[in-house]
């Protein structure tokens, strides 16, 4: 019971929510470890790697290419004769940081886009929408392409040239669900007790869309490494070059994918492993924040409450 | 209780000069406001209950029907149509009718949550529908509604709270976070609730109990005039009760203005001074309730009075049934003369083409009906 007063509200108290998190949804809470660790990896690489960058470059080893696990290479080789493991652990910073962040920046833009065009309406809408679905119309890859020449090679050029794409196709979603949230009874309840559009949408219609959000999220982070995977592939991703889980798979690793199994597995676990974190996490915070999911009684600010009670009562004696 | 409720013109043409009464009528009820006693009141403060809160006048509300690829309006749900009424301070306005009739159209045209087509609301000497967004949002201080479905009208990701304290919120009046837990605290008492459900949720309360944070939302925003629109209809009888009585203890209490909508007649009679039944978007009779419910005139107000049941076996048998038949013409398109005619036992041939004038016929009784024109 002591946990559950915590989500009541829980961006004022994020101890006591991780608390929760870890006791009610165990699977969440190794999510949530597992994307520190590899956002931990990923800021640490030049610690971690046994054989750190040089120049911003992996040393190539052409000697020692596509390598046997050893020793010296704990995971074997790439085909340049790159250290696998120290790959892994560089090609963390490109793929979480850049999934990480593509998903975060996309929720928000088609948050931002849906809510705003399903609360406004009208003319607003109207508008929005049929932009949405011009953009739409104009395949997604090829949409990419224009950008990555537009914006140039580069880790924030491609977090951008993802995440707006993303955002605007996500917005849809975002905007059907906030349209029956807007029908409903308590915001024509907040409208009459004189509430304006920013009020309705953060009070009443965000929160109540958050699973949609949520659920949606964790299902654009996996996509977001392929779809990184695939302009590599076709040379507009990050700087040639540079480590990238994406990049291992689609390249190197389809075309050993039989005689060197690990050049394509390793990248693979490592991409499931935090698609499948990200959804667990997701999941748990999901349902901490929903009040219905959790029963008992909360209590927040109860002892204040209590002696309110007592001092009524003793006022009315 | 004074029968004398309704003063159709105290300062202008309410009920009078905006319906179509002859000149001869108007004669008539120019004389008989004359000779008129002033108005008895039961409340000590005679001056103050007096003065019309509200007035509606020759209301209408039509929704445009549209149809074809360029949305051509082809017609219109004429919702309201030509409604006239007052409210004065610390009274209950009930307003009956069946599903479809208007009602709770009239209660959103009040909230201003949809423009009128035609008509004027003033309330207090400020004119609703003539309101800028800004000034509708002041108004939301005095003016508040309850709705009938208390299950959706609790956001269920607020605490009872924060549901609570919203209003005060948005217009910057509830104070620090200790205040608004005192407030919050002291409408939850105000409805028969413990303070200390403050910090639940909606889902974990029974309809009456949403129904009373309802309420105590309404109330913390210091209401003068709140708009009831069914709310004990989603409700059991026992609760009914209960929210009933707390709505006529928080009017004694507050000094509150209702209008309640229902279709539940005793409940209506229970609560109002005065009761309007409507038809088809027009008004069928206004009058005290009293008075309503032991001489109801207009054959509708028959029929729905005889349809509601008297919880006393011996009476509910020897009385006797009107019963209606067919349904609810359309709002699209009214039939000509009465609205009522088509299922009017009465109904002659000038029902069928004459549209009936709303007068008085005596004590402050206004009826729409050719058959009662004799007075009563």
């Amino acid at each position: 019971m002591k946990e559950e007063k915590k989500g009541v509200k829980p961006r004022k108290h994020s101890s006591p929510f991780l608390k929760e998190l870890f006791t009610t949804k165990p699977l969440a809470g190794i999510g949530l470890v597992v994307l520190i660790l590899m956002v931990l990896v990923a800021v640490l690489a030049d610690v971690l790697a046994p054989y750190p960058m040089v120049d911003g470059q992996l040393q190539v080893d052409v000697l020692h290419k596509l390598a046997k696990r050893s020793l010296e290479h704990p995971l074997g080789t790439d085909n340049l004769g790159r250290d696998l493991l120290s790959y892994l652990i560089y090609g963390a910073r490109t793929s979480v940081i850049l999934c990480v962040a593509c998903t975060i920046l996309s929720t928000v833009l088609s948050t931002i886009i849906g809510v705003s065009s399903a609360v406004l309406g009208g003319k607003f809408d109207l508008l929005v929408q049929r932009l949405v679905d011009a953009w739409q119309c104009i395949p997604s890859m090829l949409i990419l392409l224009i950008l990555m020449v537009l914006l140039g090679n580069g880790v924030p050029q491609l977090i951008i040239a993802i995440a707006v794409p993303g955002g605007i196709a996500g917005s849809r979603m975002v905007r059907s669900a906030a349209m029956s949230v807007k029908d409903s009874g308590y915001v024509k309840m907040s409208d009459m007790l004189g509430s304006n559009a920013v009020w309705k949408m953060w009070k009443h219609v965000i929160p109540n869309i958050l699973p949609i959000i949520i659920i949606n999220m964790a299902g654009s982070l996996g996509g977001v490494v392929m779809m990184e995977a695939s302009l590599n592939f076709l040379g507009y991703g990050v700087d040639p070059g540079t480590p990238s889980w994406g990049a291992l798979i689609t390249s190197t690793g389809r075309t050993y994918m039989f005689s060197y199994p690990l050049l394509a597995i390793c990248p693979g676990v490592l991409i499931a492993l935090m698609v499948f974190a990200s959804a667990m996490f997701g999941d748990g915070v999901r349902d901490i924040l929903d009040p219905r999911l959790k029963g008992g009684v909360g209590s927040y600010n109860a002892k204040k409450l209590r002696k309110i009670a007592a001092k009524m009562t003793a006022a009315q004696k | 209780m004074s029968k004398v409720r309704i003063q159709p013109r105290s300062d202008k043409p309410v009920t009078t000069a905006d319906l179509p009464i002859d000149n001869k009528m108007k004669e008539m009820l120019d004389q008989r406001i004359q000779q008129q006693e002033p108005v008895r009141h039961d409340l000590d403060q005679p001056v103050m209950r007096n003065l019309p809160l509200l007035t509606v006048s020759g209301l209408k509300m039509h929704f445009p029907v549209r149809k074809g690829l360029f949305g051509r309006q082809v017609g219109s749900v004429k919702a309201v149509d030509g409604v006239s009424f007052q409210i004065k301070k610390g009274e209950t306005l009930g307003i009956v009718g069946e599903s479809g009739s208007g009602k709770s159209t009239v209660g959103n045209c009040i909230m201003r949550n949809c423009q009128p087509t035609a008509g004027k609301i003033n309330y207090n000497g400020r004119e609703i529908t003539a309101m800028t967004k800004a000034e509708l949002r002041q108004l939301r201080q005095e003016l508040q509604m309850i709705t009938q479905n208390p299950y959706a009208s609790l956001n269920p990701r607020m605490t009872v709270h924060e549901i609570i304290m919203e209003g005060p919120q948005i217009h910057h009046t509830a104070g620090d976070e200790a205040q608004q837990l005192e407030t919050s605290a002291q409408m939850l008492e105000l409805v028969g609730l413990n303070p200390s459900f403050s910090n639940r949720y909606p889902h974990e309360f029974s309809g009456g109990q949403r129904q009373r944070i309802s309420i105590a939302r309404a109330l913390a925003m210091n209401p003068a005039f709140i708009v009831c629109d069914e709310i004990v209809s989603a409700l059991d009888v026992s609760i009914q009760a209960q929210i009933v009585g707390l709505m006529m203890k928080l009017q004694e209490e507050l000094g509150l203005t209702y209008i309640f909508i229902g279709h539940d007649l005793s409940v209506v009679r229970h609560l109002s001074n005065n009761v309007a039944v409507m038809y088809l978007g027009k008004l069928m009779e206004l009058t005290s309730s009293d008075e309503l419910y032991e001489h109801p005139l207009h054959p509708y107000t028959q029929a729905l009075i005889s349809a509601a049941p008297i919880p006393n076996p011996t009476v509910d048998r020897a009385r006797e049934r009107i019963l209606l038949r067919g349904d609810l013409p359309s709002p699209i398109n009214p039939p000509k003369g009465c609205n009522f005619c088509t299922r009017c036992k009465y109904a002659n041939q000038r029902c069928r083409e004459e549209d009936p004038p709303f007068i008085d016929v005596g004590n402050n009784h206004f009826v729409a009906c050719h058959q009662v024109k004799g007075g009563a």
